[in-house]
């Protein structure tokens, strides 16, 4: 072998090995190499790192299509839509975006426009961003296996009319929506046919129709989350084997507004969780096999709306306390079950002092019935003929449900 | 002699109080939706989204609102055959505008997203579905077509 034909092996073996090696900084902005992202994320390679400057970047729809990227914000760069389109897409595998503030997509009535979007990627990771004022803030779309987390997002300047989700997935299964914040949002964050996700440690609040809605999205836990004065509240529907446990649902008021509004769930638990001051607590439809355990129910309009059309859940170990009523229901046929809850309404007494009542609660008032059949009768709810008419159906029950009955009230509450 | 009212004209009378009578009882068409505000009367969801949604109008007069097209369809078949007058579905392009359902054209599966997971919308007519189907994809279906293919709210195949 000549000298010449070894160097030449040995450039070539070089070369081969460089590429993934070197991954490299491309810095944008002040004292970088590049001039625009655009120019950066086109020229960026697998494994290498997109580092974005202080200052405001307003430049069509950023597209990154290389694998194992991150791009990264030093002192907050803002990226802008101008309103007038969507601001980062992510089109590959393994990609992070951190550090950034992402703005002003604008509205549109023909696409979802996102501050970020993520599209047919594998595990990727979004965290610490700023997103502010999108019509949809984080969108994942077909990706698997992402993790969202620490993002602050808001959308306060939008209209009414047109409005997007602030945490939107669809079809991404085994998601990790872990410590964000999001208000004014349409829904804050949203679920549809993304299963396996876990949902933890958010706060999502002002939303302008619900703070979580989830749809069509099996086998998911929500845990820790604060879900407060959202319009509507948080409406789940249409998913199996969902886990809802140590949540705050609090301040949701209006005709059509819930804590939680349970809607075609089979299978479940709801645990743990604090429904305050709300028009409805829980309402649950057309949901079975729901263990509904250990959960407080504080000053809400009605703590539990159960239909009768749910079946087989099974009420244990709750606190029910200043509600204006505790358990309400459409029919005199009911389907689930109470058994051990603390009911601050409950008048009865423990001669052999084991810590549960001698007589039975009856936790579904008369009255509660007549408002289901006719709301405008509500004016009447502090009226002494209204007491009495309780008080006579208590002794003598002969409209309300049967089964809707705590044989074991708890004497003390257990929390 | 006193004049007597000519039956022919006591009839008429009689016939034009009636119909107009029957007119004002009848209720004058779908009633604007109101955002983040009305449920769905169908899936109890807050209609959020001016795209898309439904009314039905009874022959009662009473209005039923809906977030979506296939609420709306499975709506229709929980309710008594000749109890509803007329349904109507929005403009998917120009929000808050109802077309008759049974004159609209549907594009199903398309690029666009529903708010009940069908990526189902709705033009004033089929010519206008099929124009937009270069744009959108998906197939282009019949108010009946529609009613055929929805019998549940969620979908069937998984992407």
């Amino acid at each position: 072998m000549t000298g010449r034909s070894v160097a030449i092996a040995i450039v070539a073996s070089l070369a081969a090995y460089a590429a993934p090696l070197a991954a490299a900084d491309l810095t944008v902005g002040a004292g970088g190499a590049y001039r625009t992202i655009t120019s950066a994320v086109a020229a960026a390679r697998d494994g290498d790192r997109i580092i974005i400057n202080a200052g405001t970047w307003r430049e069509a729809t950023i597209v990154i299509t290389a694998p194992n990227v991150t791009v990264e914000g030093r002192g907050w760069p803002v990226l802008d839509g101008q309103g007038a389109r969507g601001v980062l897409i992510v089109a590959a595998d393994d990609v992070t975006v951190r550090g950034l503030v992402v703005t002003n997509t604008g509205v549109s009535t023909l696409d979802d426009r996102a501050g970020i979007r993520v599209r047919d990627a594998r595990r990727c990771l979004i965290e610490h961003n700023r997103v502010r004022d999108n019509l949809f803030g984080i969108y994942l779309q077909r990706s698997a296996d992402c993790v969202v987390r620490d993002n602050d997002i808001s959308a306060h300047g939008l209209s009414q009319t047109t409005s997007g989700n602030g945490i939107h997935l669809w079809y991404s299964p085994g998601a990790r929506v872990e410590n964000n914040h999001i208000s004014g949002q349409r829904d804050g964050i949203y679920f549809e046919f993304s299963t396996g996700g876990v949902t933890t440690g958010n706060v999502s609040e002002h939303s302008q129709r619900y703070g979580l809605h989830f749809m069509f999205s099996d086998s998911c836990h929500y845990e820790r989350n604060v879900f407060r004065e959202n319009t509507s509240g948080v409406a789940v529907m249409y998913s199996h084997g969902v886990v809802i446990s140590h949540n705050r649902f609090e301040h949701s008021w209006g005709a059509a507004a819930y804590g939680l509004l349970l809607k075609e769930i089979l299978g479940g638990e709801i645990r743990g969780n604090t429904f305050t001051g709300n028009s409805t607590g829980l309402f649950i439809e057309g949901s079975s096999h729901l263990a509904i355990a250990d959960n407080d129910f504080l000053q809400n309009g009605w703590a539990a709306k159960v239909l009768a059309s749910a079946e087989d859940d099974h009420f244990t170990g709750n606190r029910f306390a200043g509600n204006a009523f505790d358990v309400s229901t459409n029919s005199r046929t009911a389907n689930s079950t109470f058994d051990g809850n603390w009911w601050d309404a409950y008048r009865g007494y423990d001669l052999n002092r084991d810590g549960v009542g001698d007589v039975p609660f009856h936790p579904v008032r008369l009255f509660a019935l007549i408002v289901e059949e006719h709301p405008a009768s509500l004016v009447l709810l502090r009226s002494p003929m209204v007491g009495i008419l309780d008080a006579a159906e208590r002794v003598f029950p002969v409209l309300t449900p049967d089964a809707l009955v705590d044989h074991h009230p708890l004497m003390r509450p257990p929390r | 002699m006193r004049r007597t009212v000519p039956p022919v004209r006591t009839l008429l009378v009689a016939v034009l109080l009636a119909a107009s009578l029957a007119v004002a009882c009848r209720a004058a068409g779908p009633e604007p939706l109101r955002l983040n505000e009305d449920p769905c009367d169908f899936c109890r969801m807050t209609i959020s989204d001016a795209r898309f949604g439904g009314e039905a109008v009874t022959r009662a007069g009473r209005v039923y609102k809906f977030d979506s097209i296939e609420c709306l369809a499975g709506w229709s078949r929980t309710v008594k055959d000749g109890a509803v007058a007329a349904m109507y579905v929005i403009d998917t392009q120009h929000p808050g505008v109802f077309v008759r359902a049974d004159s609209a054209g549907f594009i199903k599966d398309g690029f666009m997203q529903s708010p009940m997971g069908k990526a189902l919308v709705a033009f004033p007519s089929r010519k206008a579905a099929l124009e937009q189907q270069t744009m959108l994809g998906g197939r282009v279906m019949t108010w009946a077509e529609v009613m055929a293919d929805t019998t549940a709210p969620a979908p069937t195949v998984t992407k």
